[in-house]
């Protein structure tokens, strides 16, 4: 029997979402990798733009606001188990929307209800750090009273915004987030990995994560069983792309040799069909 | 009465359908859709969108319900007088917990209040033009229930404890202490009576400056309000904006005061948004919230005892 696999990728806007895309394509159709593709889907429209741009040595565009489409691919592993797996596309502003009006569409909703597994985009070299009392110490008494009458709109922090996520897409699928959570399995994936701040050889994603974003990571740890979230990091293309300017490497070695993912134990793989592996089956 | 809905406890827009339960609030026979059809449009966006039981703003009376139905929330009254300093505790609290700090071996595991906690605590963040300032006083409003925030905990053995803080205008209290019957003070009454356990402010600041022989009369009062029915709840005396000294007379005094009758549960703790040496100040924030827990945890009944034992009754002997 096949395995059905339906992926929900979340992720806000420019967190790289369409490059993953086309590269986890590139690799799947190449069949070096871990996963394969069985036959080419037969609509391919959604990742055209990517593919082109991408051999072109170029970088994408971004997916139009309103863009909302399923490529559907059967894909098999080294055993030659048949998994069938939904790659949604969509803009992240959606993401957005969600969030801050509070509302799901129906589409969104089915794409909720239907999925067997979440990848949660997360750019961290995009996120302001937060300067707070805590980690900055808070100026005299008298700075704050000149200080006092600007007034700037509340903007909701990252933490917060990641944890409300969350909790909105468990509250639509409709888990109990009161014990070990495991009916649905979660692939934490820290985009533009080469950008982030103080990142080494030895830098392992899930740490990283505890020290940029510390509250978001203990949620997930007390919301999801152990085994059923896998933290990792991604540079879909290796390294940054122009959307003006051709990348010659790029053009002459293909865009299947550039990109790793960075696995929980810290160790680059260049096989990027293995960021599916910790969600399907 | 809201608008799209005949049910008073109900707020489509916000919350989706409370009565009911529908998962589109249009399919709920309680939902007035007239509006709707000036503007056809409208409706059809509506219809299809659904809308979640919290709204990430601090909590009422009503909004409760989603949370009660399913645990026993530990409600921590957070009580004192004007400017004593409640309000940044609890915005320094958010932020420690922000900053990745533990309460005790629990961990986060939630909040229906995210926006309402990055509000408070937005006031005391730095902006990009390196603005920081401390919290907006709570102000007095028509409402009689204060805003509530909310987070979860749960330790490793997956045991969720949801806590609720009360964030109410110290006004409140300076009515309730002179009046307990005051139209005013509903609000401190309703902490009264339905928190967990207590937290009073003695604002080191004030205790420190000119007034404050008055200042140590109202967390006197307050503390002796408080005291009335208080039973086995905890009840924390916290020293607020504790980096200003303050005369160890006075301090002994009220510290005395509160403890002229027996307090089954009582701790002080010295707090402040600076972090004071070696972070003790920061510290103590998170200690008075696993005090609170510790203390109620505690409290569980004792385990019942069969005085008919037999051993070969199946039924007995099930446990």
């Amino acid at each position: 029997m096949k395995s059905q696999n339906n992926i929900l990728i979340i992720g806000g806007p420019n967190v790289g979402k369409t490059h993953f895309g086309g590269q986890l394509y590139g690799r799947l159709i190449n069949k070096r990798g871990s996963y394969k593709i069985t036959s080419p889907p037969e609509n391919l429209i959604i990742f055209r733009e990517v593919l082109d741009s991408l051999s072109e040595g170029k970088s994408a565009g971004r997916t139009h606001v309103s863009s909302n489409e399923q490529l559907k691919l059967e894909i098999e592993d080294s055993k030659n188990n048949k998994i069938l797996f939904n790659f949604p596309d969509y803009a992240g502003e959606q993401i957005d929307k969600i969030v801050n009006e509070r509302k799901v569409n129906s589409i969104w909703k089915e794409n909720i209800d239907n999925s067997t597994g979440w990848m949660l985009f997360i750019r961290l070299d995009e996120l302001k750090p937060i300067e707070d009392l805590v980690n900055r110490g808070i100026p005299e008494q008298s700075v704050l009273e000149s200080r006092k009458n600007n007034e700037i709109n509340l903007a909701i922090s990252p933490t917060a915004f990641f944890i409300e996520l969350l909790q909105m897409l468990l509250h639509v699928k409709g888990i109990n987030s009161c014990k070990n959570n495991s009916d649905i399995k979660l692939t934490v994936v820290l985009s533009c990995w080469d950008n982030i701040d103080g990142i080494t050889e030895e830098s392992k994603p899930s740490k990283i994560l505890e020290e940029k974003l510390p509250l978001v990571k203990q949620f997930i740890d007390s919301i999801w069983a152990q085994d059923k979230v896998t933290f990792m990091g991604l540079s879909s293309t290796g390294k940054t792309l122009s959307n003006e300017n051709v990348d010659d490497e790029y053009i002459d070695k293909g865009p299947e040799n550039f990109g790793y993912i960075v696995n929980s134990n810290g160790v680059k793989e260049s096989d990027l069909t293995l960021s599916i592996s910790g969600i399907i089956g | 009465m809201n608008e799209k809905c005949s049910k008073e406890s109900c707020f489509p827009n916000e919350t989706g359908c409370n009565v009911e339960g529908h998962e589109y609030v249009t399919d709920c026979q309680f939902y007035n859709s007239k509006e709707d059809i000036e503007s056809q449009d409208e409706e059809i966006e509506e219809e299809h969108l659904l809308s979640f039981p919290w709204t990430g703003n601090t909590l009422g009376l009503l909004d409760l319900n989603f949370l009660t139905a399913s645990s026993h929330p530990i409600i921590i009254g957070v009580t004192g007088v004007a400017s004593a300093g409640k309000t940044t505790f609890l915005s320094t609290l958010y932020c420690l917990l922000r900053n990745g700090r533990n309460i005790g071996e629990y961990k986060f595991s939630g909040s229906l209040t995210l926006t309402g906690w990055e509000n408070i605590a937005w006031y005391l963040s730095w902006k990009e033009d390196n603005v920081i300032q401390y919290p907006p006083h709570t102000s007095r409003n028509a409402g009689r229930v204060p805003g509530l925030l909310h987070f979860s905990l749960t330790n490793s053995d997956g045991i969720k404890k949801d806590i609720i803080f009360t964030d109410a205008p110290g006004e409140w209290f300076d009515s309730w202490v002179y009046n307990k019957k005051d139209i005013n003070a509903e609000g401190a009454r309703w902490i009264h009576k339905s928190a967990d356990a207590f937290f009073l402010f003695a604002d080191s600041e004030m205790l420190s400056g000119n007034k404050r022989g008055i200042a140590r009369n109202q967390i006197k009062f307050v503390g002796d309000r408080l005291k009335e029915n208080l039973n086995d709840k905890p009840f924390g005396l916290i020293w607020s904006k504790a980096d200003e000294t303050i005369s160890a007379d006075i301090k002994n005094q009220i510290s005395t005061y509160i403890q002229n009758s027996p307090i089954e549960n009582y701790k002080e703790f010295e707090t402040s948004v600076r972090e004071g040496q070696k972070g003790i100040f920061h510290q103590n924030i998170l200690e008075s919230i696993e005090w609170v827990l510790e203390t109620i945890q505690n409290q569980k009944n004792t385990e019942l005892k069969v005085s008919v034992q037999k051993e070969n009754d199946l039924f007995l002997s099930k446990r």
